[in-house]
């Protein structure tokens, strides 16, 4: 429940929403597009940030599309985690949406708001950057379509206006093999201790993080760590934490250095898996 | 589990009317007649059927904003509910507790000695903590006879939420910190911790610890309670079974023991009427909220007066307008108190029914005999009078009218209580005790120190069983609670002093999925002043299971933790420590 008044409007075209959202923010202060809410219902409950206006971004029909077309997935911003998982088109972005909350919320989530939301965790955006995808933006200034590796830098940095209303990715990335796996503190429905994404692309692995620090990565460096045939298992274990992009996250989930020893315990497992049977699979 | 809440208002002729969602509802009309100078009998307390509560609704506090709210505005009703965030960093929690355990023992295990100091966090108001604080002491040992005996017990204030009473009464806390010891103890001498207890446990002429001689009435039985938790999990002394390279499976076990500790002098009352169909109704000041206490009491009067339960109706919304007073729905004693109360005044429905009957059919009262909703003459058990002919007073056509409406009441008064003698420790405190023996079986993977609860299980000494499935349905809910509890449940402040955790996304809860499978058996020693000799269960399922998933813990790590909640986090810090010494 949100106890206060806000203006709610659902716009059918992406040039309407644009053009609500310039409108409103003339006259409010906190404008935000919404594909599932769940987040901003929390947010208005803890008092953090209570919107003064929400654009509803299900009303416009390329934000809802789900298909293959000449070899690319394309996924609206508005699909929601358990429609990605029950379509079965990207197995690797279904299992990672189906470890986000619970399955009302799953059913409520969109990916769009998963990726530019403040729950710090965002852990759709780790098989995105995996798989090479890329994010078409619109807003006030033109539509824009980019890899999400260089527009997503700790958070994905849109400017003031503009939603993610589609994402693309190759058919073949989606193919790839890939172990997913999420270490709550105890339970399962949770936010991640550890969450590690691992896809193997011709021959490499690639690697990528959510709840070790403060916002999801994808490491060349851990990954240059991870395939190099010259160090051993234990010893890319004692590397990889170094190579952080920042120092482990410490909250009341758990504290930087248990993440940590959670983190090398996950890796460990997929690396042993690896080295026997050269296969992460 | 609903937030509390409380409706306030006052009418122009001054008469306060209080809604709430309280386990207490007299209390809140001393309270507020005290506080405000009003008189009690001005003051009428409605509490409608509660959703949950284990001690945490038993203090007053809404209730007195909500009244001066309403005083505030010429008596218009007004109405204070919390968030839920509010009632979790407001309103009272639960106790924290810290020990400093020393046992004297023989190299056998026999505990000759101990030395006990407990640490109670209060939090910023002592409310009901010093009770607690006394109910800690006076139980201090767990079900077992220490014959020299030391016990401080401290009351201290924090800036942390105020404690009340929760399932458990303090119970839990003590009992964590001595049945973890007792674990260390036993291996210490190298003795079987199950055998370890049973040589301890408290027998008939043993002394408790403010020196109450025990009998198998006021105590029940902790022997048989071990040997049967001895059978049904196949104890055979702490083991580590290999499941697989990582995991490993440990039981560990604990005792449980607790007294009620109301005020000598609490009453309880009842009160039973009948419907023209028959059917009575039965009224009672006892607030129900999940634990069953009305049906048990319903099932204790169809047993009484032979009939069937359905023809009983108990009434589930409380007003102290009408229902008889009872001290608190707390400390797990509507089956003592309530039941008491209820017993009498099914004596007297009977004796009224045989009046009326022996003047229907010429008889003595003696020659009448009373059940499934007749009244008849023991000689001749064909003729007989339907209750609806004969409960509102018998009036045959044609022929004069006999007797009168049935209307019965019966009381209750705790008395030969005591309070503790300062400097001794001396004196009664609670009318009996509750016994139990409890395990917990885990699977421990010993490569990341997370752990899976595969078995729980509780052997009580309850009296006497009644409705089987509602007793092991409470005792199953305590020891949900009591894992939920020992496993993630904590209280945890930051620097400043702020919960971090003031709602339920962050204070982590056991979850289905996450349960084990419960068993629950029974020992019948009966306590002979408590109808049908049944004991309390209530609270009770919930005391010994901290302590067991701890020993199981404790038993899979080697290392001998004695700190809640048992996260994974947690165990690693151990190991990381013990490691780095």
């Amino acid at each position: 429940m949100i106890a206060d008044n806000f203006i709610y409007c659902k716009p059918e075209t992406k040039k309407d929403a644009v053009k609500a959202y310039e409108k409103l923010k003339k006259e409010s202060n906190k404008v935000f597009y919404y594909g599932g809410g769940s987040e901003i219902i929390t947010m208005a409950r803890a008092g953090s940030n209570v919107p003064d206006a929400v654009i509803d971004i299900k009303g416009i029909p390329e934000c809802n599309v789900l298909e293959l077309k000449n070899d690319v997935l394309i996924i609206g911003g508005a699909v929601s985690l358990n429609d990605i998982n029950e379509s079965k088109l990207f197995p690797l972005l279904g299992t990672a949406g189906a470890r986000i909350a619970d399955h009302t919320n799953q059913c409520r989530i969109t990916v769009g708001g998963n990726i530019c939301g403040t729950i710090i965790y965002r852990e759709t955006v780790l098989p995105l950057l995996l798989t090479d995808a890329k994010v078409s933006i619109y807003g006030p200034g033109r539509r824009r379509t980019l890899p999400l590796n260089e527009i997503f830098h700790e958070r994905i940095k849109l400017d003031q206006g503009e939603f993610i209303y589609q994402i693309k990715v190759k058919k073949e990335m989606t193919e790839t093999p890939f172990i997913h796996v999420k270490k709550t503190a105890n339970e399962k429905i949770d936010y991640p201790l550890v969450t590690v994404c691992v896809t193997q692309y011709k021959g490499r692995l690639r690697m990528a993080f959510s709840g070790i620090c403060s916002y999801p990565f994808r490491s060349t460096d851990i990954e240059e760590v991870i395939n190099n045939p010259e160090i051993s298992v234990g010893d890319k274990l004692n590397l990889i934490h170094n190579l952080l992009p920042e120092p482990p996250l410490t909250d009341y989930e758990g504290s930087g250095k248990y993440r940590i020893f959670v983190m090398k315990n996950i890796i460990e497992k997929i690396l042993e898996r690896y080295h026997n049977n050269a296969k992460i699979l | 589990m609903e937030i509390r809440t409380a409706r306030a208002e006052i009418s122009a002729d001054g008469k306060v009317k209080i809604e709430t969602s309280s386990q207490s509802p007299f209390s809140v009309m001393k309270q507020i007649g005290k506080c405000f100078n009003i008189d009690a009998g001005n003051i009428e307390v409605h509490v409608p059927f509660v959703g949950g509560a284990f001690g945490g609704k038993a203090p007053v506090t809404l209730e007195i904003l909500a009244y001066m709210a309403s005083f505030k505005v010429n008596g218009t009703p007004v109405r204070v509910i919390i968030s839920r965030e509010e009632d979790m960093t407001s309103a009272p929690c639960r106790l924290g507790l810290d020990a400093k355990i020393m046992l004297g023992a023989t190299k056998e295990g026999k505990i000759n000695a101990a030395k006990l100091t407990f640490y109670l966090d209060s939090g910023a108001y002592a409310d009901i903590s010093p009770y607690m604080s006394k109910s800690i002491a006076a139980d201090c040992t767990g079900p077992y006879n220490i014959e020299n005996l030391y016990c401080d017990s401290y009351c201290i204030y924090t800036n942390r939420t105020y404690s009340t009473s929760y399932r458990g009464f303090g119970h839990l806390c003590y009992t964590y910190c001595m049945e973890c010891a007792l674990d260390i103890l036993a291996k210490r001498c190298e003795v079987d911790p199950l055998e370890l207890r049973l040589i301890n446990a408290i027998k008939p002429g043993n002394l408790s610890p403010t020196q109450v001689i025990s009998t198998l009435s006021n105590t029940g039985n902790i022997t048989s309670c071990l040997q049967k938790l001895k059978e049904v999990i196949n104890w055979k002394g702490p083991q580590i079974k290999k499941i697989d390279n990582e995991v490993i499976r440990t039981t560990g076990i604990a005792c449980l023991w607790k007294q009620a500790v109301p005020p000598p002098g609490s009453v309880s009352g009842a009160i039973i009427t009948f419907n023209s169909d028959g059917s009575l109704n039965l009224n009672t000041g006892n607030v129900e909220m999940g634990s069953g206490g009305q049906t048990m009491l319903a099932h204790m009067l169809a047993d009484k007066l032979k009939m069937d339960i359905k023809k009983i109706h108990v009434n589930f919304t409380k007003d102290t307008r009408f229902n008889p007073e009872h001290y608190k729905t707390v400390a797990s004693i509507t089956n003592y108190m309530a039941g008491n109360a209820v017993m009498k005044a099914a004596d007297e429905v009977l004796s009224q029914l045989k009046e009326m009957g022996s003047e229907i059919f010429s008889c003595s009262p003696e020659d009448i005999d009373v059940a499934e909703s007749k009244v008849f003459r023991k000689d001749n058990p064909q003729s007989f009078i339907d209750f609806k002919d004969i409960v509102l007073g018998y009036k045959p056509e044609n022929e004069k009218v006999i007797g009168q409406p049935v209307i019965a009441k019966g009381t209750f008064i705790l008395k030969q209580l005591s309070l503790l003698d300062p400097n001794t420790g001396k004196g009664k405190s609670g009318p009996s005790w509750t016994v139990g023996a409890q395990a917990v079986e885990i699977e421990f993977n010993i490569k990341d120190y997370t752990y899976r609860i595969v078995n729980a299980t509780t052997v009580m000494d309850v009296g006497k069983i009644v409705n089987p499935d509602g007793m092991k349905g409470i005792i199953y809910g305590g020891m949900a609670m009591g894992l939920s509890m020992a496993s993630r449940e904590v209280y945890d402040y930051n620097q400043e002093g702020r919960l971090k955790t003031p709602n339920l996304r962050t204070y982590k809860l056991l979850h289905i999925g996450q349960e084990p499978l419960y068993h629950v058996e029974f020992i019948e020693t009966p306590q002979l002043d408590s109808p049908y000799g049944s004991r309390s269960i209530s609270e009770h399922g919930i005391i010994g299971i901290p302590a067991a998933l701890s020993n199981a813990l404790s038993l899979a790590t080697n290392i001998n933790i004695n700190e809640l909640p048992l996260t994974p986090e947690y165990l690693w810090r151990q190991m990381e420590a013990k490691h780095d010494s």
